[in-house]
């Protein structure tokens, strides 16, 4: 029978990993390695047998050599392997406290009545805390994760109604699948996501962003990386765009934008949304902002 | 894994196993950048044993506890190179924040245990695998498992005591 302790470091080791998941791309980086590796052996084995001279005129004249790509286009893909690399390993380290904000003003009304709000999201690993702001500033609704009877859940506090509820497992707090068109939207959005650092990571391993070019976000120089995605919609097709905007740097992501333009009619773009990032050391101040808390007095409802 | 015609057997395991495989190597090796280091050194090994292997995710899980061991082994430094752990003010909280110190803490002292002590440890409670099932991936009677358990466990158990409250079980 296990005792408590031992709960306690299962449940602690659960709760370190609960966002880890398998890199895109590890296998086949696995499988490169690997054929270097027994290209390596080969040569060695060959150059002992035929002479290090004559090997290297056959590596000379091989295909790689013989039929190389444009100049700019291979330097240009060096580049962004390079920068991407550079932005995956600042993500990883998972020991920052994420900071975003986001200004929205949406078709429809949001919990106050009006159609104007902002977000602010504090995260670290799978902890978050998303705070709506009505347009005079008011607090209006925080959802994330929160302690409830001993264990971390996910739930909202609405501070317009006075009350609280347990959310369920659902679209909203599944994580989106990196390399699909779902994942492509939710890493643009960057709104109110968690786990967003790892979903980026993925998003950006799957070969669909490249270096764009250098720009100054809010006095600050970056580097630009651009992806995009074709939908189709019953009017024709729509060409979804995502921008993020590292810090040149730390490669840490200060900004992502997203935005659409019809296919047919290049002209005819939508206003971009944009969230901005800080990343922060992990204080226990900070930590304390990523987690949800349930005001006393505030009843359970259900959702 | 046939790595000319069956690399669809790896891509599948890992479609299926993936994720597990990528935590168990994230415990193991202290952090997630390490932890991939790790998970793509020991699929890198898989490939090499090639059809011979029978069980490929029997062999990543033995590969990843072994290339761990050898890795603290290599880096006999490491355990300087953590913060230092001491109780902070965050230890007399009361509030939620509390918890999350407490697990953020038990994780550091899982990174301070021996080699062996610690994969038990990941083995037994973060895998739940058996003592007979510790002792047949480590190569190692279930005597030591049962030892190594007792005293991670213990040793965790006073590296974390300055956040532990007295509502834990002793």
């Amino acid at each position: 029978m296990s005792t408590a302790f031992e709960e306690l470091v299962r449940d602690s080791m659960d709760w370190l990993t609960t966002d880890v998941e398998l890199p895109v791309g590890l296998a086949a980086r696995a499988r490169r390695r690997h054929r270097r590796r027994r290209l390596a052996q080969f040569t060695a084995v060959a150059a002992g047998a035929a002479g290090a001279a004559a090997l290297t005129a056959v590596l000379v004249t091989g295909p790689a050599a013989g039929a190389p790509g444009p100049a700019s286009r291979r330097s240009g893909d060096q580049t962004t392997a390079y920068v991407i690399q550079r932005v995956d390993s600042a993500l990883a380290s998972g020991n920052l406290v994420m900071w975003d904000a986001v200004s929205l003003r949406n078709e429809f009304a949001y919990m106050d009545g009006s159609r104007s709000y902002e977000t602010v999201t504090w995260s670290y690993r799978a902890d978050t805390s998303t705070r709506t702001f009505g347009v005079g500033g008011q607090l209006q609704a925080d959802a994330g994760t929160a302690l409830v009877n001993g264990k971390f859940r996910s739930v909202q506090v609405d501070y317009v109604r006075h009350d609280w509820q347990l959310l369920p497992p659902g679209p909203a707090s599944t994580p989106a699948k990196p390399c699909t068109l779902a994942g492509f939207l939710a890493a643009g959005d960057g709104d109110s996501m968690p786990r967003w650092p790892s979903l980026i990571r993925q998003e950006l391993a799957c070969g669909r962003y490249r270096v764009t070019g250098r720009t100054v976000v809010d006095g600050a120089r970056t580097i630009k990386i651009t992806g995009s995605a074709t939908i189709k919609i019953p009017s024709g097709q729509l060409r979804i765009v995502n921008t993020i905007f590292v810090n040149p740097a730390t490669y840490l992501p200060v900004q992502i934008s997203q935005y659409a333009k019809s296919v047919a009619h290049p002209g005819e773009a939508s206003v971009p949304s944009s969230t901005d990032f800080q990343w922060l050391p992990a204080t226990a101040a900070r930590i304390r902002q990523t987690l949800v808390t349930i005001p006393p007095g505030y009843p359970q409802v259900q959702g | 894994v046939r790595e000319a015609d069956g690399s669809g057997d790896l891509e599948r395991l890992l479609s299926e196993r993936g994720d597990q495989l990528m935590r168990t190597a994230v415990l193991l090796a202290g952090s997630r950048q390490d932890g991939e280091d790790l998970l793509q050194a020991a699929v890198e090994r898989l490939l090499r044993r090639g059809r011979r292997v029978g069980n490929p995710e029997g062999y990543l899980r033995r590969t990843l506890y072994n290339l761990a061991a050898d890795g603290w082994r290599r880096q006999g430094a490491w355990r300087r190179k953590l913060p230092v752990i001491r109780a902070s003010d965050s230890a007399v909280e009361t509030d939620m924040t509390a918890a999350v110190d407490l697990r953020d803490a038990l994780m550091r002292t899982l990174r301070r245990l021996p080699a062996g002590q610690r994969a038990v440890i990941v083995l037994r409670y973060w895998d739940q695998l058996s003592e007979a099932e510790t002792a047949a991936v480590l190569g190692c009677s279930e005597g030591t498992v049962k030892s190594a358990a007792s005293r991670g466990l213990k040793r965790m158990r006073e590296l974390a005591s300055p956040w532990l409250g007295t509502e834990v079980e002793r």
